[in-house]
């Protein structure tokens, strides 16, 4: 293929890969807003995700002179390609699973070009860049933005741990693609960073999974605390941090699981739903699950809540008056 | 785990204590208006009536209902009392007949005039201030019941911070009321706490009703508490203070025995209880105040307040009368095995003597036993 034509047709479909790697990152950041809720995007994806189109001369250069491809054009896997940078490697694998899941839906074939778990167990020796990489090929029918994507469109997708990522991007142009080669204790001294990340990411994952374990019992209470907000006001309950910070402080005054005793408290007081759904809209503090779990200890534990109390104490001293108890000392 | 004595009735972890009167509090209407203090000719200077309702936004309102809570709630200053005058004229009757104006204001109004003019010619000395009578209605308890309340609150200075182009101003004011400070305010409100309760020859049957004003905790003032008590509310203190008061120290010495506290601590605490009832400076006996001023930990609080009101004690204050708990005070005694036991009289116990559980010689089987250690600061007297 000449060069000219080369550079023609990809200045012609540009738009459309343009387009297609657009659909992609859409979908996959849509499955993983579902997936992660209700931990956020923002938070999940450490970098902001970016596709990025190879440039004219990039293009050339990789698929005419450096590799020998048997059909340049379409054997080039990255003239599109993005990257999702997240925290821990179960990530990654939240990830990858989205992008399977995208190809369950039909949108695209999904085959996985660089998988770093295997690399490992092919080459136990070595430590160097790690990343998994997928090569989407786009199916046929796929319309978006108005563009027609071709059939078979390719666009690389990478995911790494932020580790990783920085590994990368201290490799990058520096120890694979010089015109001379790195020095040996150069590489050395990369290879064992690599080691290094390998091992932390590998503590960070035990880190995650430990602080994890220890948050459970809170977590379930906070569920179910939301669970009787949303059922005693019909409205949605609030996720904000002020929840957690209370369970954290209170965690030791409320009853044990299953709960029965705030269950039966609310039971015993349903007017406090109504009081909650009163003040929704002039105070933030009514629109959390926590306040349930105020209720509960300002009528059984009321010295100790006001000991401990990690928020606005107007807002206690509110809940202290619906249940119709004195709050300041 | 602080008690596990047998009078406990608990049934259940929570229960609708009946003496829950403030919870679910809901303000309904509301309108103020002003009486003042007497002319140097001791003649009356007639109200300033207000002829509309207040309306105030979610916050005010949220407000309002803690000055209410906080005088009269669980835990508060405030007293549960008997009605005595149910007469035409009464506060009561005026109350009574605020429940029937629903969708009525103009008679509302009327109503809360005729209240305000009461207050007004219950000052009859020059001491007393003028002050704003706020009359409001509503429905407090759960289930939901009628409640009317007449707030007279004396107006004080104070100041506000503004901002004007950038800059941080105070503003002076010469009448703010209804701040947290309770001194400035008193409270009569009527609950209909129990409208099937019907008794042709007693009107009031069904009715409860709840006092604050800080002059009636202390003793030496309660003189200065009765034009509004009763002149113009036309209430009494309960006949069943000298119960009450026998009651608060039978439950209150009963948690003291059977908390999980050390000896020492258990024999600090009866003594505070004997120097609370028999303080004079003060006129009622509270549950939570007793807890704040001598239990130390959140948790003994809770357990103790728990424990009262498990036995169905009143949560708000009550009117201290020791005649019936006078003989429980003249003595202190504590007894320990094998027929020993140590008595005082209660006022020279603080004082003079002293225990401490100390270890005891250990047993063959190396158990260390718990001993008593007792300090009196006298010499024996005489010996029988």
């Amino acid at each position: 293929m000449k060069e000219a034509e080369l550079l023609a047709r990809w200045r012609a479909e540009k738009p459309l890969y343009e387009a297609w790697s657009d659909f992609i990152s859409q979908k996959v950041h849509e499955g993983l807003h579902a997936c992660i809720a209700p931990v956020s995007l923002d938070y999940f994806i450490k970098v902001p995700v970016k596709p990025r189109l190879k440039a004219d001369s990039t293009l050339v250069d990789k698929a005419l002179h450096r590799k020998k491809y048997a059909n340049p054009y379409e054997d080039l896997t990255d003239k599109v390609g993005m990257r999702f940078v997240v925290l821990l490697t179960t990530d990654i694998k939240t990830v990858c699973e989205v992008i399977e899941a995208g190809a369950g839906q039909g949108f695209w074939e999904a085959s996985k070009d660089r998988d770093y778990e295997k690399e490992r167990l092919d080459k136990p020796l070595e430590f160097s860049y790690q990343s998994v990489h997928y090569v989407l090929r786009a199916k046929a029918g796929l319309i978006h933005q108005g563009a027609q994507i071709p059939e078979g469109a390719a666009c690389e997708v990478q995911i790494r741990t932020l580790l990783q990522h920085a590994h990368s991007e201290l490799t990058h142009d520096t120890i694979y693609k010089p015109k001379t080669t790195a020095q040996p204790e150069v590489k050395r001294t990369v290879a064992k960073s690599m080691a290094l990340i390998e091992a932390t990411d590998e503590f960070f994952e035990k880190a995650i999974k430990d602080l994890d374990e220890a948050a459970r019992p809170g977590r379930e209470l906070l569920a179910f605390l939301a669970k009787l907000y949303e059922n005693g006001t019909k409205v949605a309950p609030g996720q904000e941090l002020s929840n957690q910070i209370v369970i954290d402080t209170c965690f030791n005054l409320a009853p044990q699981a299953p709960y029965k005793e705030i269950d039966d408290f609310l039971q015993a007081k349903g007017f406090i739903f109504d009081k909650i759904k009163e003040r929704l809209t002039a105070r933030h503090f009514f629109t959390q699950p926590l306040v349930l779990l105020a209720y509960y200890l300002a009528q059984t534990k009321p010295a100790q809540v006001k000991d401990v109390w990690p928020l606005d104490r107007d807002d206690l001293a509110l809940v202290f008056s619906d249940l119709g108890k004195k709050f300041e000392d | 785990m602080y008690f596990g004595c047998a009078i406990s009735v608990a049934q259940g972890s929570i229960k609708t204590n009946r003496t829950m009167a403030f919870e679910n509090l809901t303000i309904g209407r509301i309108i103020i208006h002003e009486i003042f203090r007497l002319n140097e000719d001791r003649t009356m200077v007639d109200p300033h009536y207000g002829n509309g309702l207040i309306q105030l936004d979610a916050e005010a309102k949220d407000a309002l209902q803690k000055r209410i809570t906080e005088a009269l709630g669980s835990s508060s200053h405030g007293v549960e009392m008997s009605i005595q005058d149910s007469g035409a004229q009464s506060a009561w009757m005026a109350a009574r007949n605020i429940l029937d104006t629903a969708g009525n204001n103009a008679q509302f109004i009327a109503l809360s005039q005729t209240i305000t003019a009461k207050l007004a010619a219950s000052q009859t000395t020059k001491v007393v201030p003028g002050g704003i009578v706020v009359v409001i209605d509503g429905t407090a308890g759960h289930p939901a019941r009628p409640f009317v309340c007449a707030i007279k609150a004396e107006p004080h200075p104070g100041f506000i911070k503004k901002e004007e182009n950038g800059q941080l101003l105070l503003e002076y004011l010469k009448e703010l009321i209804l701040t947290p400070e309770a001194k400035l305010y008193k409270i009569g409100a009527f609950i209909h706490a129990d409208p099937a309760q019907v008794d042709p020859q007693q009107p009031t049957a069904g009715w409860r009703t709840f006092l604050f004003d800080d002059l009636i905790t202390k003793g030496n003032r309660l003189g200065a508490a009765h034009y509004f008590y009763s002149t113009f509310l036309g209430l009494v203190f309960p006949s069943n203070s000298a119960f009450q008061t026998k009651e608060f120290h039978t439950l209150t010495k009963t948690f003291i025995k059977s908390a999980n506290i050390d000896e020492e601590r258990r024999s600090d605490l009866l003594n505070a209880l004997t120097a609370y009832l028999k303080a004079d400076q003060i006129a009622t006996i509270q549950v939570g105040v007793f807890s704040d001023t001598y239990l130390g930990t959140p948790e003994l609080k809770d357990a103790y307040t728990h424990f009262m009101e498990q036995n169905e004690f009143p949560v708000q204050a009550i009117h201290k009368d020791l005649s019936e708990v006078a003989p429980a005070l003249k003595k202190r005694k504590i007894t320990f095995g094998h027929n020993i036991s140590l008595t005082a009289p209660p006022e020279e116990f603080e004082g003079l003597v002293r225990i401490q559980a100390i270890d005891g010689d250990a047993d063959e089987h190396g158990q260390v036993p718990k001993w008593t250690q007792i300090t009196i600061r006298d010499r024996i007297r005489e010996q029988e």
